[in-house]
């Protein structure tokens, strides 16, 4: 099973409910706040290569990410989606990797169950910096 | 840690031969003990005639009661020959697999 999905949306949670609380009473530093590069844009990313094929529980699902930019931090799970028909997909493992230290980096997904041949498969990911991409999976 | 007595044994290895820029190889191990181990890449050896294959990525996880998958990526598609596993797992001795070409 993937390990880090729960803790990442336990501080993306605490996060938001401390921004609430402190805009209600402390507008000069929200002000202060937007003046400043908390998430400019760092660069953007594409997806220059995708793969497909039966793991061992389910469908892997494995792309590849170039960044135009220096990417210091890491690529996790909760950055993807996998969507079929529109619906999310379960994930069961994921992994990533470095292929070009800062520019280019592997993921593999292994969903939970095989996905059907011919279902129409979309993996999405958002990188905080860097913007959000698609690409569609398609089965060998 | 189990004792050494307790035994190890590959039930099913697949292959993807072009996947992620190398090739993909996925195993099932079975454990005489419902005491699994954590594995990692050190306990293994890839080797196609022979000769050791270098691993750029490597994943573990459960599988059932006495059984964990393994699972990696090689730097590069691996060439024609025979495809062998090696595994050493503290406390559970050392066993091999062939890994059938796709």
């Amino acid at each position: 099973m993937s390990t880090n999905v729960g803790t990442m949306g336990e501080h993306q949670n605490i996060e938001r409910r401390t921004l609430i609380k402190g805009a209600a009473w402390a507008a000069p530093v929200v002000a202060v706040a937007a003046a400043a590069p908390m998430a400019a844009a760092s660069g953007t990313f594409a997806f220059t290569d995708v793969y497909s094929g039966s793991g061992l529980s389910g469908t892997l699902i494995g792309a590849a990410l170039e960044f135009s930019t220096f990417f210091g931090g890491d690529v996790t799970e909760g950055m993807f989606t996998v969507t079929a028909d529109g619906i999310s997909y379960p994930i069961e493992l994921f992994w990533a990797w470095p292929t070009t230290e800062g520019f280019e980096w592997a993921v593999t997904f292994e969903t939970a169950t095989e996905v059907a041949s011919k279902t129409a498969v979309i993996l999405t990911a958002t990188i905080p910096g860097y913007g959000s991409n698609s690409i569609p999976v398609v089965f060998a | 840690m189990a004792a050494a007595s307790e035994s190890f044994s590959f039930s099913y290895a697949g292959i993807l031969e072009n996947y992620e820029g190398g090739t993909y190889i996925g195993v099932i191990l079975d454990f005489s003990s419902t005491t699994l181990p954590t594995l990692d890449l050190s306990m293994f050896t890839l080797t196609v005639n022979g000769s050791p294959v270098p691993v750029v990525s490597f994943n573990s996880g459960d599988y059932g009661m006495t059984q964990l998958t393994a699972e990696f990526i090689t730097a590069a598609p691996v060439g024609p020959g025979a495809i062998m596993l090696y595994g050493t797992i503290p406390g559970f001795g050392s066993n091999s697999t062939s890994v059938p070409r796709a």
